[in-house]
């Protein structure tokens, strides 16, 4: 028996509502019907792979003594095109990389030495500080602020240093019993006393500096004449009691004159803002210094 | 039957060549989305309801395959679809190659860019210059591969009877002409 189609005026909208409600289809029901997809395809992918792998040398990472560049990641995966064994593939060698890096960072730990029993270098120790992961990351008055997971019961202080792969990241500004805000190094309200690392001059380093589509920090600097360069580590003069000594906050991109006695300079953070998923908040204790007091009667 | 036969035919046949064969012989910068060349040939020498359903089928594997949110590609391809279909649907229905590989082509960048908005619609971070890079390639690749693929898909809706009636009447007749005109050469 012959059916009239349904006609396209009909079919059209349906499919597309039809389609609509593919979006219901929970994500890990789609996740399962394509692994199922997938081994079902398998004997061909490994068929085919093994050809298309023959023809192109793969990254040899283990049993090396230099650790390797890590290899590309496969192009992103393109909207309807299925690049699975190479997604398959370079995880697996990404996990036999990062695995051997691993070991070898181990091995580097202080007090750990190899396995001949040489003792390994030790890393550089940082002031003593708390682990915190950020769980927020919100724009405040137009300035990025984090938040952290760890507050004033775990001993975070308001306007402590925070560091991010010992670099400095920012302070902290607003402290919660279990969780913390910390402002990053260009936040416009920032300052922290910083001193340039070869040259030795000391200034306050600021937030905020906009420089195209880089936002930069400023460092404003006294003095006639100073001897800075473009490429300068700045670091922590530690003169705040927030930060100790020495910790890098970021590199010179360029000096300017603005007055007799006055420079500014643009500081590249040494942090990645973008990329900050965990940080050290210091806490280490400031030391009291007992400036003196003007005596009463010099007062008047 | 015959349609259902096609339809699981096409769908597996899209399925194989591009999971498995393209990634392992042709380098990543001309392989094509097979999805929607074969769903733009389905569309332009079968009946439209045929057609529209191949969209819909060949979306779904595109979705299963190469899709970051299940169904989003499967609306893409059925919007460009209508949009084609909406815009040119007497040259495209009228049986040519020609125009079901420019139909394609034109399928390949409607519906991947239709894709990239949906995606940033729902809050997916797309870095526009690459991604509108990835459907240039996409659409280069459509142009190298689309001929082949809707021939393909044309000999076999031929070969199996799922060509439109007007279509076929039209391939007939051009198959009578040229045997016609074979004759005649050898005729002297």
């Amino acid at each position: 028996m012959h059916r009239n189609p349904v006609p396209p005026r009909v079919l059209y909208p349906g499919l597309v509502l039809l389609t609509l409600m593919l979006f219901l289809v929970p994500e890990a029901h789609v996740a399962s019907l394509r692994g199922h997809s997938l081994s079902a395809l398998s004997p061909l992918l490994r068929f085919f792979g093994a050809y298309g792998k023959s023809r192109a040398p793969q990254p040899a990472l283990l049993a090396v003594e230099v650790p390797a560049p890590p290899p590309q990641r496969p192009k992103p995966e393109t909207p309807g095109t299925g690049n699975y064994a190479a997604e398959l593939d370079w995880l697996h060698s990404e996990n036999i990389r990062l695995r051997s890096e691993l070991e070898r960072l181990r091995k580097a730990m202080p007090g750990q030495g190899d396995a001949a029993g040489h003792a390994a270098p030790a890393l550089p120790k940082l002031p003593p500080s708390i682990g915190a992961d950020v769980i927020a990351r919100k724009m405040l008055w137009q300035e990025p602020c984090l938040g952290l997971n760890r507050g004033a019961a775990e001993g975070v202080r308001l306007h402590a240093g925070v560091l991010h792969r010992g670099a400095v990241a920012g302070r902290i500004i607003s402290v919660g019993p279990h969780a913390s805000v910390v402002a990053l190094l260009t936040h416009r309200g920032m300052s922290i006393a910083a001193r340039l690392a070869e040259s030795r001059i000391e200034g306050v380093l600021q937030g905020s500096r906009d420089e195209g589509d880089e936002r930069l920090c400023r460092m404003s600097v006294v003095g006639r004449e100073i001897a800075a360069k473009a490429g300068e580590d700045v670091v922590t003069s530690g003169y705040d009691g927030a930060f100790p000594p020495g910790l890098w906050l970021g590199v010179v991109v360029s000096a300017q004159k603005k007055g007799d006695v006055q420079w500014e300079l643009a500081v590249r953070p040494a942090c990645n803002e973008n990329a900050v998923e965990c940080v050290q908040i210091l806490v280490m204790s400031v030391p009291e210094v007992p400036w003196p007091t003007m005596p009463e009667r010099n007062r008047r | 039957m015959r349609a259902t036969f096609g339809l699981l035919v096409l769908f597996f046949a899209t399925v194989i060549v591009q999971t498995v064969l393209f990634p392992a012989f042709v380098p990543p910068a001309l392989r094509p989305d097979v999805g929607i060349i074969v769903a733009m040939a389905a569309l332009a020498f079968a009946p439209r309801e045929f057609g529209l359903v191949c969209v819909f089928a060949l979306g779904l594997q595109a979705d299963l395959f190469g899709s970051t949110r299940f169904g989003l590609l499967t609306l893409s391809y059925l919007l460009a679809a209508g949009f084609i279909l909406w815009m040119a649907w007497r040259e495209l229905t009228r049986g040519d190659l020609l125009a079901a590989w420019v139909g394609g082509i034109a399928g390949t960048a409607v519906a991947h860019f239709l894709y990239l908005c949906f995606a940033r619609l729902s809050g997916m971070s797309i870095y526009w210059g690459a991604a509108l890079m990835t459907v240039l390639w996409l659409s280069l690749a459509a142009c190298v591969w689309g001929l082949l693929c809707a021939w393909a898909c044309g000999r076999f809706m031929y070969c199996t009877g799922l060509l439109a009636p007007p279509v076929r009447e039209h391939w007939l007749a051009e198959e009578r002409l040229a045997a016609a005109r074979r004759r005649k050469v050898a005729r002297g």
